[in-house]
């Protein structure tokens, strides 16, 4: 009998080639697009759970407290802390490690870079794993004088990984060594929060006991990433209950805060977190997962709307079957479990075919996605995909097999034609209205996506963010001293083209901010207190990012009081904490002033570690996008430096990019040869920071692609049924003198409704999820481009579903009407 | 009329060839009611077909109120069938989804008539039929006799000049079918002409001419005498 179903249901499929192609195609494209998105969302559920003792391994927090201003927290740790954890909970740990990222000049025999690299605890590699390709791993990371590398730096410096042996010089923190390269290990896989595990250099404190004692052995400082694993059975909760008491034990307060701090737990706290879960409790994560789980499934669920669809449209010609089965003697059980047998037959084809797409698709999709990802057959993916096998399967043949088993043979075969119900037809205008109502959602959500990237990576942000480039490196030796930088300068000035050139601590265009607490006492007696960013600015300024003085005036080199002293100096003469001060024109409304005027001669309180700066406002400076324009301009205050250990120079150019560039690079070779030239763009910044959702809406566009061309050819497979069906009517119609015009206008009029109505559905849901995704941004596109989007998705929508049914019904309206007439 | 002269009907299907008409030549007269007999396979209903205009002779000459239309396009034919023939067919191919009086409103829909008109004629002509208590029936709830009327109603409806009918009555019982046949009678009286296939002699009686087809070839024809 299996085998009497299994002929029936292969004769079936090569009888109905058509539909069969798109039934199977239709349901390997959606099952396809289902696993590769499943891939990703694998990957991005997978962070740092790789490591030996992952379920175990922690990662330490740190959290500042300050008066005034809200507490902030840090994936980093004072060095000290790692010790004082192994002694503190020496029944409860397995081991620490600290690993301390840093950005050094790296000099090799031929090059010079800026390269971000760890110097790390030689534990390290017994809580991480990394493959060892060349060399000594275990002996290098306990080595003062070696470096391991991994393959991709290798690569970079030296051309292979046969780097063993090579020296290269490191300078970080003005400590200048040489290292030798004692091991190569394979590139770290992508999916941990650990960046940039590309170098790795032991820790050895004694080289910084005299001049950076804060970076690892006294609490000042706070930059190690200490991660701990726990012994089988510890309980995390008990040592993060117990961190408060080792702070009051054992932290020591430094001494720059001992002022405002008297107990260190009014100033520090610690919290350990699995680092497993790092990554996906980071903003927006889980959000992601959200839409893309859903995009998954949305796309499965129109792939299995459409392979129901046609297989109720087919299954209604298999009535005469059905009937003679039963006067055969079949039950109802038999009938049902044989067709819920074929369409799961019919879905192991397409995941077989959908294998392979995905196979196919993967390493575009990697590239596309900066990941290296892989289908894992085994475990949970095979799991996954029996499920999605039988889900699809039996969706798309239950309803079917129901029907079709529920049939009176009498009356079939007294009939003896198909079985067209009533209710088969109005299932397969609803489901062509649900298919369609998601294709069309989609679009909308793609094309409102893309238009809004466009708008903001467009924004008038201020100031000409096509013209400013980024100098990296002026805040080391030898060009940090204040006397070289301002040289620097004055000599980037006066290369052609170079219009304006300022300091800057922070790039322009990303969330990065730096706060401070302010205070002050409003005329009607009652203070003001907020943590409220600050730009350190100079000369340069204005003229680089386009910004006015609105009132007031500028600062002056000249006015000592404008220029902020030397931290050193602020500290030990409390007399120098009165200096000048300028804010921007939303921090004038944000204070409560009712005109710039009124904000001249207030004088501001500063928190500062533990000092208190009073700073008078002496001018208003108009508002400028400086920060991402996610965010809408906030409230600044503008303090005056100058010059001397600033990170970043930003120059502002007339000429053309590559043209600057060029210029900028030969006066750096020649005036700074002992650094790598690193420039960046504010215009890539900017394009950087929409970077994600510049994928997510072209991923969005791909996915709403697919969706449409599975929907259209599943409206293709019933179209083709639809005109078969409706054959003798055609014949009739033309016999009546009905021109080929007029049969496809009939049938394209029959497909024309559910898509309208699915266009009604498809664009309200859209629209509403769109309007309030658009919330979010402050700068954001007019709701006439949802509108706008709306009818332009809907209309292709129409024009496609007219193009797939066109084609079917301009040949069967062309086919000669007798044949239609002659049997019945 | 209707002009044919040596009109052949080659049918080719992989390596077989099928004669089904062979050098037919035949003349019908306006107002003639002209019954087509043979036996089954014989070629009577590609005849009436290419009379149609719904299949084109192989060869040879079909002349259609004086044109020569053998080598009309699609469009030019559709345009000369609108207007000038209806049809009724054995199994009288109503559209089930559509009732009786939107089947009989088909013939009109693609003539560019008012709906006001339509609905007009399509009144007239059902209660000349007297169908006009099934208006609003489906076909599937009607007798044969029934829905052959509802054909027959049809193929009227747009006043055309020549009717072909295609074993009318094959599908129904005698009383039916001589129902049908005085219907097909009187238009005929009223100056339609009218083309039929039968295998039956007594419903070809009604015709004034007969004529008979063997492999498809004309052997016979007899006019009735007056």
């Amino acid at each position: 009998m299996f085998k009497n179903y299994l002929q029936i249901a292969w004769r079936n499929l090569i009888a109905d080639r058509l539909y069969s192609s798109i039934n199977i195609l239709g349901l390997a494209v959606g099952l396809a697009s289902c696993l590769l998105l499943f891939i990703f969302i694998e990957d991005e559920t997978s962070f740092d759970e790789h490591w030996p003792a992952a379920e175990r391994t922690y990662l330490v927090q740190t959290t500042y407290f300050t008066t005034g201003a809200e507490a902030q927290t840090f994936d980093v740790a004072p060095g000290p802390l790692k010790q004082v954890l192994l002694d503190y909970f020496p029944d409860q740990l397995e081991s620490a490690t600290r690993m301390n990222r840093q950005w050094p000049i790296v000099k090799t025999r031929n090059d010079i870079y800026e390269e971000p690299l760890y110097f790390a605890d030689p534990n390290t590699i017994d809580i991480l794993q990394f493959d060892t390709l060349a060399g000594d791993l275990q002996s290098t990371i306990n080595d003062n004088a070696a470096i391991a590398l991994s393959e991709q730096l290798a690569i970079k410096y030296f051309g292979n990984t046969d780097a063993i042996g090579e020296i290269i010089t490191i300078e970080s923190w003005g400590i200048v060594k040489d290292f030798r390269v004692g091991a190569v290990y394979a590139n770290v896989a992508h999916n941990t929060n650990i960046e940039g595990l590309t170098a790795l250099i032991k820790i050895v404190e004694e080289d910084y006991l005299e001049t950076q004692p804060w970076l690892f052995t006294n609490w000042g400082g706070g930059n190690n990433m200490t991660l701990i694993t726990l012994k089988p059975g510890a309980n995390i909760g008990d040592i993060n209950e117990r961190m408060e008491q080792l702070v009051k034990d054992k932290v020591i307060v430094p001494e720059f805060v001992q002022e405002t701090y008297a107990q260190p737990e009014d100033w520090i706290a610690f919290e350990a977190i699995p680092l497993d879960e790092m990554y996906i409790n980071q903003p927006g994560r889980k959000t992601n997962i959200a839409i893309f789980s859903g995009i998954a499934l949305v796309i499965l669920l129109i792939a299995s709307i459409n392979f129901t669809n046609l297989s109720v449209a087919r299954s209604t010609r298999r009535a005469k079957e059905v009937a003679l089965r039963k006067v055969m003697g079949a039950s109802r059980q038999q009938l049902i479990l044989q067709f819920l047998g074929e369409t799961i037959f019919i879905t192991v084809i397409a995941l077989v075919l959908a294998l392979m797409l995905v196979e196919l698709a993967l390493p575009f999709y990697s590239e596309f996605l900066e990941r290296d990802l892989v289908f894992d057959y085994l475990g949970v993916n095979t799991l996954a995909m029996i499920g999605l096998v039988l889900t699809v399967g039996i969706l798309g043949g239950v309803y079917p097999a129901l029907v079709l088993s529920a049939f009176r043979p009498a009356r079939v075969l007294k009939a003896n034609k198909s079985a067209e119900t009533s209710g088969s037809l109005m299932l397969r205008n609803l489901l062509v209205i649900a298919q369609f109502s998601i294709s069309i959602a989609l679009i909308v959500c793609a094309m409102v996506m893309f238009a809004q990237r466009q708008h903001a990576m467009n924004l008038e942000v201020g100031y000409d963010k096509d013209h400013i480039v980024i100098l990296h490196g002026v805040g080391r030796e030898p060009v940090a001293q204040q006397s070289r930088q301002k040289l620097l300068r004055e000599q980037v000035l006066d290369l052609p083209g170079m219009k304006a050139a300022t300091y800057i601590n922070m790039f322009p265009a990303m969330a990065t901010n730096w706060q401070l607490g302010l205070s002050f006492n409003r005329e009607d007696g009652s203070q003001f207190s907020e943590t409220i960013s600050f730009r350190n600015v100079d000369e340069g300024f204005l003229d680089t990012f386009n910004a006015k003085v609105i009132t007031g005036r500028y600062f002056d080199l000249n006015i000592s009081s404008d220029v902020r002293p030397d931290f050193q100096l602020l500290h030990q003469n409390p007399e120098t904490r009165q200096i000048n001060t300028m804010v921007n024109e939303q921090a004038v409304a944000h204070f409560g002033f009712a005109s710039n005027e009124d904000i001249l001669g207030q004088v501001l309180e500063y928190r500062w570690g533990d000092m208190t700066i009073f700073a008078t406002v002496i001018g208003v400076i108009s508002d400028i996008n400086y920060r991402t324009v996610r965010e809408s301009i906030r409230p600044e205050v503008y303090i005056f430096v100058d010059y001397g250990g600033i990170g970043f120079l930003a120059v502002r150019f007339e000429d053309a990019p590559q043209r600057a560039e060029q210029t900028l690079l030969r006066y750096w070779q020649e005036q700074v040869p002992e650094l790598p030239f690193v420039r960046t763009y504010v215009s890539e910044v900017i394009e950087r920071d929409f970077q994600s959702e510049q994928k997510q809406a072209l991923l969005l566009a791909i996915a709403s692609s697919l969706a449409v061309i599975v929907s259209c050819l599943g409206l293709f497979g019933l179209a083709s049924f639809t005109a078969e069906r409706r054959f003798k009517e055609i014949g009739i119609r033309k016999v009546m003198g009905a021109s080929v015009l007029d049969i496809v206008k009939l049938l394209t009029w029959q497909f024309s409704k559910p898509v309208l109505l699915a266009s009604f559905i498809g664009c309200a849901g859209a629209a509403m999820l769109m309007l309030s995704w658009l919330q979010i941004f402050p700068y954001r596109i007019s709701e006439l481009w949802v509108l706008g989007s709306c009818l332009t998705a809907s209309l292709l929508a129409l024009l496609i579903a007219w193009l797939t049914v066109g084609g079917k019904a301009t040949k069967v309206a062309q086919a000669t009407p007798i044949k239609a007439l002659r049997y019945e | 009329m209707i002009r044919l002269n040596n009109l052949s009907r080659v049918y080719q299907s992989n390596d077989i060839e099928t004669t089904a008409l062979d050098q037919v030549s035949l003349n019908i007269e306006q107002g003639e009611f002209v019954a087509i007999m043979g036996p089954s396979g014989c070629g009577k209903s590609t005849l009436l077909n290419i009379l149609g205009m719904l299949d084109s002779p192989s060869s040879g000459e079909y002349h259609f109120l004086d044109q020569e239309i053998s080598g009309f396009s699609e469009r030019q034919l559709s345009a000369i069938r609108k207007h000038n023939i209806g049809f009724i067919f054995q199994s009288f191919n109503l559209v089930d989804e559509l009732s009786v009086q939107e089947n009989i409103e088909l013939a009109l829909l693609y003539h560019d008539i008012p709906a006001q008109e339509r609905r007009q004629r399509v009144l007239q002509v059902m209660d000349k039929v007297g169908i006009g208590h099934r208006a609003n029936h489906m076909p599937g709830q009607l007798s044969g006799g029934q829905q052959q009327r509802v054909a027959v109603a049809r193929a009227v409806v747009g006043d055309q000049a020549m009717i072909l009918a295609d074993e009318p009555t094959g599908n129904l019982d005698s009383a039916h079918g001589q129902e049908v046949m005085e219907m097909l009678q009187q238009l005929n009286k009223e100056g339609t002409t009218i083309v039929m296939v039968t295998h039956s002699p007594a419903h070809a009686d009604y015709a004034s001419r007969t004529v008979n087809l063997f492999d498809g070839k004309v052997v016979t024809e007899s006019v009735k005498a007056a």
